[in-house]
């Protein structure tokens, strides 16, 4: 039997123009990803200032300076909606790497903030 | 198929700036299957001009004067803006003859706020209220492993002083399967 979970992945970003990359490991009987959403702490930041490449199971889903405002919601989106669909993606060896860029933009004052990465998992039940 | 997207960025410096480029795509491309763009911008945003009061005719006809900071429901109602104009965007495939895409680039959805009675305690931004952002979805087949772009700079121009700001091109392609 199929069931769903969301997991959560953060990375902090401390200074202004900094790339930060991390890999994250999912659970093993996570066998798809059906939709993703980025957020943060400091919501303008992440919308005005960052761009990200996501690969899942070594395979890039999202390249190099694809910006982060094209994969974030709103609050007055139902919240069965908020991800971005995947279309099921597999999970392959369970590692999604995130790699962030934040770049300078005239709207906002640069301070630290959180970028989390949602995932909407498919998981197999192992009973 | 396999679907990916392919990152252009333009980088505009100038008021009333032309720019054609190129976009390279892989070789074994099948088709484009969808665009969208993004703006940012790296001067410190220009400040608008004063906001004139604006008269509203009343349904008994009087006309009432709402001031740019009056917060009342009426006045919200009454505050709709055009979004902020960038530039034109135009693209053309080898495959095809004339533009496969046009569009005017707007900044953001000045609009977000409109009749929203929440948005005098808690304020409407782009980032807090917008919708999932996807693609414009077409669908162009063709193996050409080139797109011609076209973009001219809109914003320098309306404010007239040369304010600098990047264009993300976003182009998604569909490609073979690797056997």
């Amino acid at each position: 039997m199929i069931k769903t979970t969301k997991k959560r992945f953060d990375i902090r970003i401390t200074q202004a123009n900094a790339t930060v990359s991390e890999t994250f490991e999912l659970d093993k009987n996570i066998v798809r990803i059906q939709g993703l959403l980025l957020s943060s702490d400091k919501d303008d930041l992440l919308y005005y200032r960052g761009a990200q490449k996501i690969e899942i199971n070594k395979e890039e889903y999202f390249p190099d300076n694809y910006e982060s405002k094209l994969l974030m919601t709103g609050l007055n989106v139902s919240p069965k909606q908020r991800y971005y669909d995947l279309g099921g993606a597999s999970a392959g060896n369970g590692r999604v790497q995130l790699t962030y860029k934040d770049t300078d933009d005239g709207r906002t004052v640069f301070a630290p903030y959180r970028v989390s990465l949602y995932l909407d998992c498919e998981l197999e039940d192992l009973k | 198929m396999r679907e990916s997207v392919i990152v252009t960025k333009l980088s505009i410096k100038l008021q009333g700036e032309r720019k054609h480029f190129q976009v390279k795509l892989p070789s074994d491309i099948t088709s484009i299957v969808g665009i969208e763009y993004s703006v940012r911008l790296m001067d410190m945003y220009p400040l608008l001009p004063v906001e004139p009061p604006r008269e509203v005719i009343n349904p008994d006809g009087t006309i009432s004067l709402i001031l740019p900071e009056d917060d009342s429901a009426v006045a919200i109602k009454s505050k709709f803006k055009a979004n902020q104009f960038v530039g034109e965007l135009r693209l053309q495939s080898y495959d095809h003859m004339n533009w496969f895409y046009a569009a005017d680039v707007f900044a953001n959805d000045a609009n977000l706020n409109l009749c929203d009675v929440s948005d005098l305690y808690f304020r409407v931004k782009e980032y807090t209220h917008s919708i999932p952002r996807y693609e414009e979805v077409m669908q162009i087949p063709g193996i050409s492993t080139l797109i011609q772009g076209w973009y001219m700079d809109a914003l320098g121009k309306q404010y007239n002083q040369n304010l600098r700001y990047e264009l993300g091109i976003y182009v998604w392609i569909t490609t073979k399967e690797a056997s």
